[in-house]
């Protein structure tokens, strides 16, 4: 059986002998894909920039040089210089957030944390102190010109803008998700930094009961760990970005899956009852770790995992800021793919993108051995297996999708990759749901609606323009300053 | 002149209810905005009424009786008199013809002679689902040795084959006068004059003797009423009710309309052998088709004579009653309702109106009346919030588009209307899971569909080729219209009210310009002056893609029995089929009947009051059926949640699950404060505030199930199967 050697906790433990093993990833193919020293030295190195990396990405990759970029990235990101006050941090938080573009931003231009939400879900992730995990979004400069030389923080010029149009070669949008560190963590594997968080409350949102941001209260100060690391990075060929996803190596457990074909019941017809086919099958009552990690308490069954708190019912002491809930998180898929071969076309690229990303992982946190950023791994990565294949009005809801050629040629394309990517701090909920279990089931290039905004002032309705599909929407950013600048406008200018 | 008199609506449905009370069924359609002051949309029922002023709308208090027991909803009946026979639609016209009433010649209405004929053959119909197990709809009917007979004996399983474990004791033949005697109930007609003031209401029960209107007067007749309990060992399954009536019919006593009134909602089963011990009822072990069982709902024809005080009298054109299960969501309207499909048949197939079809092709420069046929469906989309455990994603869409306006540019509101709504001509987009509208489609399809009228319409609105307003109907016109956009469409499988009959030509008065206009069951006449003696009266009836004439209990027989296995079962299932895509298949849960069905629902009880702005807010919502009587809901797997696990306790639960209205409707008491102790509870200043929810949100109300968290699965948003789960219980080590 193979051996996960990630995460690093086992590692930490003494050896592989204490990692479980993992029966599902047995047939897997041999991998050599790790970073040459080459590469390492470039994302690690202060001064050095990965733009020529980006732009000269080969128009016919295999699959090991995506998982190789993105770790490259990822190294980049997380490599200290020093910011505008002198101080060193890692160099993602020296970039941008995306409320400084948009003046209706309704949080964060003081660099404040407020994002408690997960998208698609509407779930708050809950540690096992029972404190609220907090997310905050950071974009690099090339994102920044392109969105400021094009005004596209103006909901009328980005909603006339071309269609066609993908974010530059370079451009770069960042997820981060955070623990509060509580009393007596042991913070020693973890990026942890000073944060103003705003505090939450039980209030009300549209017509319901909804957790929300206690605009009534200051910030508060704490101390936060990196938890996980979302990296949307566009290079040569693939405007849709390289989707890559990296947590921290002690958050959750992963789903130790029954070996294939020792189970008979697996594919469900529409009553839940019969079931036939490739989908495996898991006890409720299976114990998936007998471990405590960050987000998960040692000894939970399956059947408690991953289940949902949305913000609608779920309530906050607002004096301490915690739930009496916590979220017992486990990851479903090591690499981002269902664990067994599966049928059709992909099967042996997804068993070799599995394979890539375990080699990557095991030999990069091998090389960067004693570095505070060898507790992340890479979970997976996802992208399209065409190039420039990103067309506006695009969902991705299946795996496989049909786009057209500059010529107007309609061709097959394919997500491919880590097929079902999820970060288990930031997607925690909808890990299962093949509706929502990957970057792009969401991150496509639709129409976006939004809900009419109600009037601070007098309470009226207003309805909001819809964003245009185009291949910009791919940015959720963009989607949302849209939403957060007509609101503010209206408030500052009421229709008569 | 011409006098014709014809009784709207043309179809209309009465609700069953456990309590001898009632109100009278929605004249208004869900999802039409009422009042643009209050926000007030359409379809709740309305309060008793003697005919003599306006009805009023109920309140959340007006649905139960003293005693807690569910009201039944009666359908309502009026008359209207047309001076010129009808050849186009709509037509416009019409006045209402009450007691007293005059005709443009002078002549008043001194009385109206009503006779029903309800009959409940469900029994004695084919199973929904076909001799592969499979639901093929109307389909199924092209060939007929596909059809199997509900309480037929089965044939010899084949070797290696299990038994049905609740076969059918009946021979293989629709016609065989011991089905006909046994299966059939049939009470008969119940005639009843206006001029009775509702003094005399007309049972379809056995103590009631059957009558009928000839000849200006009403007869009684010796007719060979069947109920179960005659020829069968039946046993109820609540107290000691067996099904002894359908319901009944009055009049209003002022205006002299007829109202008819449902069953109780009762069930029956045929007494089974068991190995040890007494008889007992039958196994319910499908969601439709239950062998040995029965319930009281039925239909038929609802017909008038009305008589002048010169001693002339007018045969009104004939109406058509069913009744059926209560419609807990009143106000949420489906996005294709029993209107959409009939309307869409009767344009297609009916040459209901040659400008907008003709030649087998939609007509490009039709232009269609904006509040009438794309703002439903937009509204439908809005209200699904309100049953359904959508996500926040998902809600602000249907409150984006539940928002347009005529005034607004379709492409500004809906850049991409192609990519948003799912074409019902596209095979590709049948199993398109996040295409509109997201529910789970008819037989043979994965999701819904509008229909092609629909379709048509909305994108002849999106090429701006549209009016505003409404279209200009007749009152009675739009009786017919309300009654039927009340009822569930587009997935039969087999539905609610109706089922994939009402696509079928064959069902309706096809020739229908001159005196009956449109939308007229194709009724067979009944002599009641010349019965048989002992022979049942009615027989196989209207057989989908045939030309037989439409007896009572033809159009209920099509749906599940009892009704009460479909209602609970069908909350959320993955798509049907659920064709694998690279290996994988789709494991979303997707709403059945969402407008018609909630699934899941903000309990009053949760509410919470917000005195900054002196408004009412929903709370935490929780599954419509939920709690822990018999063997309760609750359920490790998402796919089976919000229902009970087993049918019979839905047998018995039916009627306390709550009703989702308006907050308008539902007045503000201290009582309703909220119990639970985990919410903080923000006091509500005495004498100050609304006096109701507002009409922002639609509530639960008069659920008798229970509102403690604990007592429910818990609800999260769009959730999906837990296809890699199997019940603790199957552990081997």
């Amino acid at each position: 059986m193979r051996n996960i050697r990630y995460p690093s906790v086992w590692l930490l433990c003494g050896a592989s002998l204490l990692a479980p093993a993992y029966a599902a990833y047995d047939n897997l193919p041999e991998s050599d894909c790790s970073l040459t020293q080459e590469m390492l030295q470039l994302a690690t190195d202060p001064s050095a920039d990965l733009a020529k990396e980006y732009a000269n990405f080969p128009a016919d990759p295999d699959n090991c040089m995506f998982h190789q970029i993105s770790w490259q990235t990822f190294l980049w990101l997380t490599t200290e210089i020093t910011n505008a006050q002198g101080k060193k941090v890692p160099r993602f938080l020296t970039f941008d957030r995306p409320e400084s573009l948009w003046s209706g931003a309704p949080y964060g231009r003081n660099g404040e944390f407020y994002e408690f939400v997960q998208a698609g879900s509407d779930g708050v992730l809950v540690d096992q102190q029972g404190q609220p995990v907090y997310y905050s979004q950071y974009i690099n400069d090339t994102f920044v010109d392109f969105v400021s030389g094009n005004d596209l923080s103006q909901p009328g010029a980005l909603s006339a803008f071309n269609a066609n149009t993908p974010f530059p070669i370079g451009s770069m949008e960042l997820k981060s998700s955070w623990k509060v560190v509580h009393d007596g963590m042991d913070t020693s594997g973890f990026y942890t930094m000073k944060a103003d968080l705003m505090q939450l409350k039980n209030g009300f949102a549209g017509n319901g009961t909804s957790l929300v941001v206690d605009t009534s209260k200051k910030p508060v100060t704490k101390e936060v760990a990196l938890v996980g690391l979302h990296i949307g990075l566009v290079v040569a060929n693939h405007p849709e970005m390289i989707w890559a996803s990296f947590e921290q190596d002690q958050n959750a457990p992963v789903v130790d899956w029954p070996e294939q074909g020792s189970d008979d019941s697996p594919k469900l017809d529409s009553d839940g009852q019969k079931a036939t086919g490739a989908l495996m099958v898991i006890n409720q009552d299976t114990v998936i770790s007998d471990q405590d990690w960050t987000f998960y308490q040692k000894g939970t069954p399956f059947e408690e995992c991953n289940a949902n708190q949305p913000i609608s019912s779920v309530r906050i002491d607002e004096a301490t800021q915690t739930f009496a809930q916590r979220t017992q998180v486990c990851r479903l898929y090591a690499t981002g793919n269902y664990p067994y071969p599966v049928a059709g076309p992909n099967q042996q690229a997804i068993q070799t993108n599995d394979a890539n990303v375990m080699h990557l992982n095991d030999t990069t946190l091998a090389q960067i051995k004693g570095s505070l950023w060898a507790n992340y791994f890479e979970v997976g990565a996802i992208w399209f297996g065409q190039n420039d294949a990103l067309n506006p009005n695009e969902k991705y809801a299946q795996d496989d999708f049909t786009y057209r050629d500059p010529a107007g040629l309609p061709l097959n394309g394919n997500l491919t990759g880590s097929r079902m990517l999820s970060n288990a701090t930031i997607e925690t909920y909808t890990q299962l749901a093949t509706a929502e279990n990957n970057c792009f089931r969401c991150h496509n290039t639709e129409q976006n609606f939004y809900p009419p905004h109600e009037m601070a002032s007098s309470g009226e309705t207003e309805s909001l323009e819809t964003l245009p599909g185009k291949n910009v929407n791919i940015s959720f950013i963009l989607r949302n300053g849209f939403e957060w600048q007509q609101v503010a406008e209206l408030e500052t200018n009421p229709k008569l | 002149m011409t006098d014709i008199i014809r009784i709207h609506p043309a179809i209309n449905f009465a609700r069953v209810g456990n309590s001898d009370e009632y109100l009278v069924s929605p004249e208004t359609a869900a999802g039409d905005l009422q009042d643009p002051n209050t926000g007030l949309m359409g379809g709740l029922p309305t309060r008793p009424n003697d005919g003599s002023g306006p009805d009023q709308l109920i309140q959340s208090t007006d649905l139960r009786d003293s005693q807690g027991r569910l009201k039944r909803q009666a359908a309502r009946f009026r008359l209207y008199h047309y001076d010129q026979a009808q050849n186009t639609y709509p037509a416009g016209g019409g006045t209402e013809l009450t007691l007293g009433a005059q005709l443009p010649d002078g002549r008043t209405v001194t009385d109206i002679l009503w006779t029903v004929h309800l009959a409940n053959k469900k029994a004695n119909n084919f199973e929904i689902e076909n001799d592969q197990g499979e639901e093929s709809g109307i389909e199924a009917y092209q060939d007929p040795s596909t059809l199997v007979l509900r309480n037929a004996v089965p044939p010899p399983p084949k070797p290696g084959e299990k038994p049905p474990v609740n076969p059918g004791r009946f021979v293989n033949d629709i016609n065989d006068t011991t089905r006909l005697t046994a299966l059939v109930i049939d009470p008969g007609p119940r005639a009843i004059k206006a001029s009775s003031k509702g003094a005399a209401p007309q049972e379809f029960n056995q103590a009631t003797p059957a009558s009928f209107s000839k000849d200006g007067q009403i007869r009684s007749c010796n007719y060979p009423q069947t109920f179960p309990s005659q020829n069968l060992d039946t046993l109820p399954t609540v107290g000691n009710a067996l099904i002894s009536t359908l319901g009944g019919i009055n009049t209003e006593a002022q205006s002299g309309r007829l109202l008819v009134l449902p069953g109780f909602g009762l069930t029956n089963g045929i007494a089974t052998p068991q190995q040890n011990g007494p008889e007992a009822l039958p196994p319910l072990e499908g969601a439709i088709d239950n062998n040995n069982w029965f319930d009281d709902v039925g239909d038929g024809p609802v017909n008038a004579t009305v008589l002048f005080d010169d001693g002339s009298r007018i045969e009104a054109v004939a109406g058509w009653v069913v009744t059926t299960d209560p419609s807990y969501a009143p106000q949420t309207r489906n996005v294709v309702s029993t209107w959409d499909d009939v309307y869409d048949t009767w344009v297609q197939q009916l040459a209901l109106q040659p400008e907008l079809f003709r030649a087998g092709q939609f007509q490009s420069s039709y232009q269609p009346r904006f509040d009438s046929t794309v703002l439903p469906v937009f509204h439908a989309a809005m209200l699904q919030q309100w049953n359904t455990n959508l996500n926040s994603t998902a809600i602000n869409g249907h409150l984006s588009v539940g928002a347009i306006k005529a005034c607004d540019d379709p492409t500004q509101k809906i850049p991409n209307l192609k990519s948003l709504i799912r074409d019902p001509s596209s095979e590709a987009e049948n199993s398109e899971g996040s295409m509109m509208p997201l529910s789970l489609g008819d037989s043979g399809k994965s999701f819904l569909s509008v229909s092609p009228t629909q379709y048509f319409l909305l994108n002849q609105w999106y090429g701006n080729r549209f009016q505003p307003g409404a279209d200009p109907l007749g009152p009675g016109e739009k009786m017919d219209r309300a009654v039927l956009e009340n009822g569930l469409g587009g997935r039969y499988s087999p539905g609610i009210e109706l089922t994939f009959i009402v696509r079928d030509v064959n069902l309706y008065q096809q020739n229908w310009q001159g005196d009956s206009g449109p939308f007229r069951i194709k009724a067979q006449p009944m002599d009641y002056s010349n019965l048989p003696s002992k022979a049942p009266v009615l027989s196989a009836g209207y057989i989908p893609l045939g030309s037989a004439q439409v007896q009572p209990g033809d159009l209920s027989k099509f749906m599940a029995l009892p009704w009460h296995c479909d209602y609970n079962s069908c909350g959320t299932h993955l798509p049907d089929p659920n064709p694998e895509k690279a290996g994988v298949t789709n494991n979303t849960l997707y709403w059945s009947w969402p407008g018609q069905r909630p699934f899941a629902v903000y309990p009053q009880a949760h509410c919470q009051y917000n005195p900054e702005n002196e408004r009412w807010y929903y709370g935490d919502q929780m599954f419509s059926i939920r709690g822990n009587q018999g063997q309760g809901t609750k359920t490790p797997l998402p796919q089976q949640q919000g229902r009970f696990q087993q049918y019979i306790d839905f047998v018995h639960s039916w009627q306390d699950v709550g009703f989702i209205i308006q907050g308008t409707q539902v007045p503000v008491s201290h009582d309703t404060l909220t119990p639970d102790p985990n919410i903080p509870c923000a006091p509500y200043p005495e004498g100050r505030g609304p006096d109701n929810y507002g009409a922002g949100i639609f509530i639960e109300v008069a659920s008798h199930f229970s509102a403690k968290l604990d007592d429910s699965d818990k609800v999260v948003p769009w959730s999906e199967a837990s296809s890699m789960t199997k019940p603790a219980t199957t552990t081997a080590s």
